[in-house]
């Protein structure tokens, strides 16, 4: 697909792709050309795909009566459990006022945190999603570590850093100035690798302040981190190019 | 930095049949979708107790499918809670609109383990003919395991009407986590036919589920 082609064509052409968009069979970077596509067709090409989309997972869905499987008894419990404490990290970032975190993370194992930072400097404490393993260590590691770098770049108004270890494929990211998002938007933090982005987090503008700390617990194999403007509604899906990429060396 | 990324080869698995007497395994009913969708609204105002009875209800659903494509219990067990903590924070962006529960959950679901299998086998790709197979072998083995001996006598059937490039196809990309271009290159054809046996194969497969 081309996305200079004609309108007709580029309707059938990006038709064309839902069932691989439904069934996640589109490489990450045709993806992001669907999305890109998507955006700017027009509404009927954009109910219809959805249309198509939604149709092929009812489908895929029906599929998983048949593979269904009991899950280890132990994970109930786990599962529960990793509820209650995400509730209850919630209301220690919200300053306790209420029980639901204000955070809308999606996608990418929950791999990254933010606080926000006060005076510019790492704050109090860092939340990981990891029960059972404190979340101050990482960035104590992080800054421990012998191959500690950093690397900053604008982002917006403002600057970004992250400050990053490749034996602890760990990083801290301090943002300095930004502005928050708009309202309806957030911005996504992806992780970048061979295989393409993969999205470490996402922001609010509620969770955006004169300095925002966040910490990477897992960066993965990437080379790259890169931030994007995303819908507040689908928070995990790339819908414009990035605003910024700092590249990470190892 | 890529050398830690940490790689595994996972081990074919075979499916486990047991006798069940779970509450997962409830039979799939009419009322389903309204119900789940219920819940979800609940786990949208933090209701801990909707939420145990979402999971309840469609955990072997999610785990099975999980295990499909990961085929290993432990990175299964994993991607199953990732999925159901977001479920948990993002309830409250489910649409009834936009399809039933379940077809949203597997969805997150399927996302999660193809995004696990996408990292961790860039390298290390796993026996060719496992995720051919897992399209025609589902017409076979279905197991104790299901619950609702109806719908899944319909959808079995249906899956039978996909001819079997077309399962092949579909199996590939959707329990192994290819990309079409990859399902292209293991069948050795065209992308535009990987394309077509893959669109062909989920407009047979969904006309002969609604139509019953």
């Amino acid at each position: 697909m081309a996305d200079d082609i004609d309108g007709a064509g580029e309707a059938a052409d990006l038709l064309a792709m839902a069932p691989l968009m439904a069934i996640d069979a589109l490489p990450e970077v045709d993806r992001r050309r669907v999305l890109r596509l998507l955006a700017a067709t027009d509404d009927h090409t954009r109910d219809e795909f959805a249309a198509e989309v939604a149709a092929a997972r009812e489908s895929m869905a029906q599929l998983s009566d048949l593979t269904a499987t009991p899950p280890p008894a132990g994970l109930r419990d786990t599962v529960l459990r990793h509820a209650e404490q995400d509730d209850a990290q919630g209301a220690a970032r919200d300053g306790g006022s209420t029980g639901r975190s204000r955070w809308r993370w999606a996608a990418a194992a929950a791999a990254v945190a933010v606080v926000v930072g006060i005076g510019g400097g790492l704050v109090g404490y860092a939340v990981s999603d990891r029960p059972g393993e404190p979340g101050q260590s990482t960035s104590d590691k992080v800054f421990a570590a012998p191959d500690v770098r950093t690397v900053s770049g604008p982002v917006a108004t403002g600057q970004a850093s992250v400050t990053y270890s490749s034996t602890e494929r760990a990083g801290v990211l301090v943002m300095n100035d930004v502005p928050p998002p708009e309202q309806g938007t957030v911005y996504q933090l992806w992780l970048v690798g061979p295989d393409g982005p993969r999205l470490g987090g996402v922001m609010t503008p509620n969770d955006v302040g004169t300095s925002t700390t966040a910490v990477v617990d897992d960066l993965g194999d990437a080379t790259s981190v890169a931030f994007t403007v995303g819908d507040a509604d689908e928070p995990e899906r790339m819908i414009s190019e990035p605003i910024a990429e700092l590249p990470l060396r190892p | 930095m890529p050398g830690a990324l940490r790689t595994r080869r996972r081990p074919p698995i075979t499916l486990e049949i047991d006798a069940i007497e779970n509450p997962a395994l409830m039979p799939t009913r009419d009322t389903e979708p309204a119900e789940l969708a219920a819940l979800l609204e609940r786990i949208a105002r933090s209701d801990a107790a909707a939420y145990a009875e979402f999971y309840d209800r469609t955990g072997a659903r999610v785990f099975g499918m999980v295990l499909r494509v990961l085929r290993d219990r432990g990175y299964s067990e994993e991607t199953t809670q990732e999925v159901y903590l977001q479920v948990w924070r993002e309830a409250a962006a489910y649409r009834r609109t936009e399809g039933s529960p379940i077809a949203w959950l597997i969805a997150i679901a399927h996302r999660r383990a193809v995004d696990r299998v996408r990292a961790e086998t860039a390298a290390t790709r796993r026996d060719l003919t496992y995720g051919a197979r897992q399209v025609t072998a589902l017409i076979d083995e279905v197991g104790e395991e299901v619950a609702d001996r109806e719908a899944a006598g319909l959808v079995r059937r249906c899956l039978g009407r996909l001819t079997e490039r077309q399962a092949e196809a579909v199996g590939l990309a959707y329990y192994e986590g290819l990309t079409y271009s990859e399902v292209a290159d293991r069948l050795a054809v065209a992308l535009p036919t990987v394309k077509s046996r893959i669109r062909d194969g989920l407009k047979r497969l969904r006309g002969c589920l609604d139509g019953g």
